[in-house]
């Protein structure tokens, strides 16, 4: 949907054009590395730094917060380092880096909680379905928020425990959607959408 | 912790939370769908609000227009039919001929100076515009232009004429008078053409003329006349549109809905 109409999407959008490009590279390679005995984790340890990478830079930049760039190189020096000193000192690259995905979703909550706020403050949008940003926040605070304990639970739980099939179906269920609404916006994107960044 | 009752927390908080969520986010698409609303209201004010301001200008135009013209009429006309007379009177009683020679060239210079500030007194007459009717004050209006300016100036009727009433035909007037002052004063045509199209959706009005053109995007610039145009055609809740091409000429166009209701009084 996304390579369909990736013409008329507006600098942000291609952020997250490009999030769920290395989102679905990192499932294949995934795919790849289970089936060569390596595991998926080790992949998901540098996944996860390049998606909250990514997602900070896009909340930073629709938000419009000030001093912008001090920020996104803040962030460009942070997570690289959040995720190394976990790998090191917590989760090794063979085991689940479920802290650094516990610490996305919390930012990722915070950010879209605050993204939100800020459409609330704006007087001038007030036509907030046709605004693609809004439809982008509600998935990633809607994912995060559906996804935040089953992390905790499998930390707490260590990856046992009889629900925990019932619980990957919950979060595939939400992914799939989610990720249809995204797919719903960059389909309609240059029809239904005004572009307001 | 046992991993059951780890799942329990799991299910509330993650409830908690996707409700939360989608709360926030219908209460921001309510919330914002009455800004919306309330934004909308605020315009619609606004625009009446212009509106009445605009209506209020153009009465006030409209009784200066009255009032000149009375005073034209009434003062002016009457004042110069009594040196007519009077000069016809030592006409009659004058046996030089030279004299006589003089009172009747006098006599024709004053009747023009009676005939076209007569002209212009009717043309400033909202009443004369209802009375007449559209076409032929628009007729007469170009009778004036052709005795005072070499310009050819046609009118041309098309359809089925009706009224469109007094406020409306008397703004189509005014409009068509403005594009005609306009096209003399600045472009120097020498011809102009109005077209009058009547249909039953409406009335199309045209106004054409071969004069030197201008820069239609530096419109707004160009000053009063356009934009009081603009301001006449918005009352009428009608269409204008102005095109020009440099040293071909100017064309406007004005399309108003017959059905269209009109709040604006010249009494």
């Amino acid at each position: 949907m996304g390579i369909i109409n990736l013409k008329f999407f507006d600098p942000l959008t291609k952020i997250i054009f490009i999030l769920l490009f290395v989102t679905g590279l990192s499932e294949v390679i995934c795919r790849i590395t289970y089936h060569l005995h390596y595991g998926k984790n080790m992949v998901y340890h540098f996944d996860c730094i390049i998606e909250s990478l990514l997602i900070t830079i896009y909340f930073i930049k629709t938000i419009r917060i000030k001093n912008s760039n001090f920020w996104i190189f803040f962030s460009i020096i942070a997570w690289p380092i959040l995720g190394t000193l976990n790998c090191i000192f917590f989760q090794p690259l063979k085991s689940l880096d479920s802290n650094i995905i516990f610490l996305e979703n919390f930012s990722i909550i915070t950010m879209s909680l605050y993204a939100l706020y800020s459409i609330l403050l704006n007087e001038n949008l007030t036509f907030v379905i046709r605004h693609p940003h809004f439809w982008f926040w509600t998935c990633f605070l809607i994912l995060s928020c559906g996804t935040f304990f089953f992390w905790a639970y499998l930390v707490i739980s260590n990856y046992k425990g009889k629900y925990l099939n019932f619980l990957q179906y919950f979060q595939v269920t939400v992914n799939i959607l989610v990720y249809a609404v995204i797919a719903l916006v960059f389909l309609y994107y240059p029809k239904k959408f005004m572009n307001e960044s | 912790m046992n991993p059951d009752s780890a799942l329990l927390i799991f299910i509330i908080g993650t409830l908690i939370l996707l409700l939360f969520a989608f709360t926030l986010v219908i209460f921001l698409i309510v919330h914002k769908k009455k800004q919306y609303h309330n934004l909308l209201e605020k315009q619609t004010m606004q625009n009446t609000y212009q509106n009445q301001l605009l209506q209020s200008k153009l009465e006030v135009q409209e009784q200066s227009f009255k009032y000149f013209s009375e005073e034209i009429h009434d003062n002016i006309g009457q004042l110069l039919s009594i040196v007519k007379m009077q000069l016809y009177n030592i006409k009659n009683n004058s046996t030089e001929p030279e004299v006589v020679a003089k009172v009747t060239d006098c006599n024709e210079l004053l009747g023009k100076a009676i005939t076209d500030p007569r002209n212009i007194s009717h043309t400033l007459n909202s009443g004369f515009v209802s009375n007449a009717g559209l076409a032929d004050a628009v007729e007469k209006d170009l009778e004036y232009i052709r005795s005072a300016k070499e310009v050819k100036c046609t009118l041309h009727v098309t359809g089925d004429e009706y009224s469109l009433g007094n406020e409306k035909e008397l703004l189509v007037f005014r409009i068509i008078q403005e594009a005609i002052a306009n096209a003399v004063k600045h472009a120097l045509p020498t011809a102009i053409d109005i077209y009058l199209d009547y249909s039953p959706i409406g009335l199309g009005v045209s106004i054409a003329d071969n004069g030197s053109g201008f820069n239609t995007s530096q419109e707004n610039k160009s000053g009063i006349g356009l934009n009081n145009m603009h301001v006449r055609s918005d009352l009428l809740k009608g269409d204008l549109q102005v095109t020009s091409v440099k040293d071909k000429g100017t064309t406007i166009k004005l399309h108003i809905d017959q059905a269209e209701p009109v709040n604006f009084s010249t009494n």
